[in-house]
């Protein structure tokens, strides 16, 4: 089964929450769970991702859709601004320095990376596309009465 | 984000709802450079209303922790879920931010080093 959900919103912080928040009530859905944890990690990706487009790639555009197919979620964000392949970057949690301190930034990359499946990242017609992928595997279906197995 | 402040002995409490995200940081840094003008240094971040925390929120924690601890302050944390607890303990945050189960437990750390402090000016002293 196959579903889509499609967004175009204005690229502010603010967007990031509503976003998270649209990804997670469809994933809900489908899921046919109220909470799951690996719709937990995949809304922070996607939290990332649209934060990283809004703060370092200065996106003036900022689209995408979730389509879910089979036991897999993909996330697609659309984005004009800086170009950017986050997977052509090193994505490592940043580690203590010296002083025995962690730094206040520079996780996003690394989260995106652990918590997706998959990440890839193409540009055309003048736009960055960036594709987050996760497995689903045992989501509960729905059989032919309605119930679930 | 709502913030709402309580103080109980030398200790704040910022009781913390909705998400701890990029969109609503200024707020909370704002209030919390007040309370440090008004030497407040024991803080602690209420967060079982908080659903959410992305990479700046946690950013702003761990900031938080460590501009308190220059001062001899504390940051402590208490009612992380499930996913927030994750993001600390992936990121590492938790060894830098004191985390703790509930308010009680909270409060009794920070009692407990308040009176060290005390204890050890009393020591100076003799």
């Amino acid at each position: 089964m196959t579903g889509k959900w499609v967004f175009s919103i204005k690229p502010e912080f603010r967007s990031a929450e509503i976003v998270r928040r649209g990804v997670k009530a469809a994933l809900n859905e489908w899921l046919g769970k109220a909470s799951d944890s690996r719709i937990d990690d995949f809304c922070q990706v996607i939290t990332e991702l649209v934060n990283n487009a809004i703060e370092h790639g200065r996106c003036t555009f900022l689209a995408g859709e979730l389509t879910t197919e089979g036991d897999k979620a993909l996330f697609s964000l659309i984005t004009d601004g800086v170009s950017f392949d986050p997977t052509a970057e090193k994505a490592e949690m940043p580690v203590f320095d010296e002083n025995n301190n962690l730094p206040e930034g520079g996780y996003g990359l690394a989260i995106i990376n652990q918590l997706s499946d998959d990440c890839d990242y193409r540009y055309h017609d003048g736009k960055n596309e960036t594709i987050v992928s996760k497995l689903f595997p045992k989501r509960v279906k729905e059989d032919t009465y309605g119930g679930k197995s | 984000m709502e913030v709402k402040v309580e103080l109980d002995r030398d200790i704040i409490f910022l009781k913390l709802s909705g998400g701890l995200v990029a969109s609503t940081l200024e707020q909370l840094r704002n209030q919390i450079q007040k309370l440090v003008d008004k030497k407040y240094v024991n803080i602690v971040f209420d967060m079982s209303r908080v659903d959410f925390v992305d990479s700046s929120g946690l950013g702003l924690c761990i900031l938080t922790a460590r501009e308190l601890a220059a001062i001899s302050g504390k940051l402590v944390c208490y009612g992380l879920n499930d996913n927030v607890q994750k993001l600390f303990k992936m990121t590492r945050a938790d060894q830098k931010v004191a985390v703790m189960a509930s308010r009680m437990n909270a409060f009794e750390y920070m009692l407990s080093r308040l009176n060290d402090d005390l204890h050890g000016a009393s020591v100076l002293h003799e």
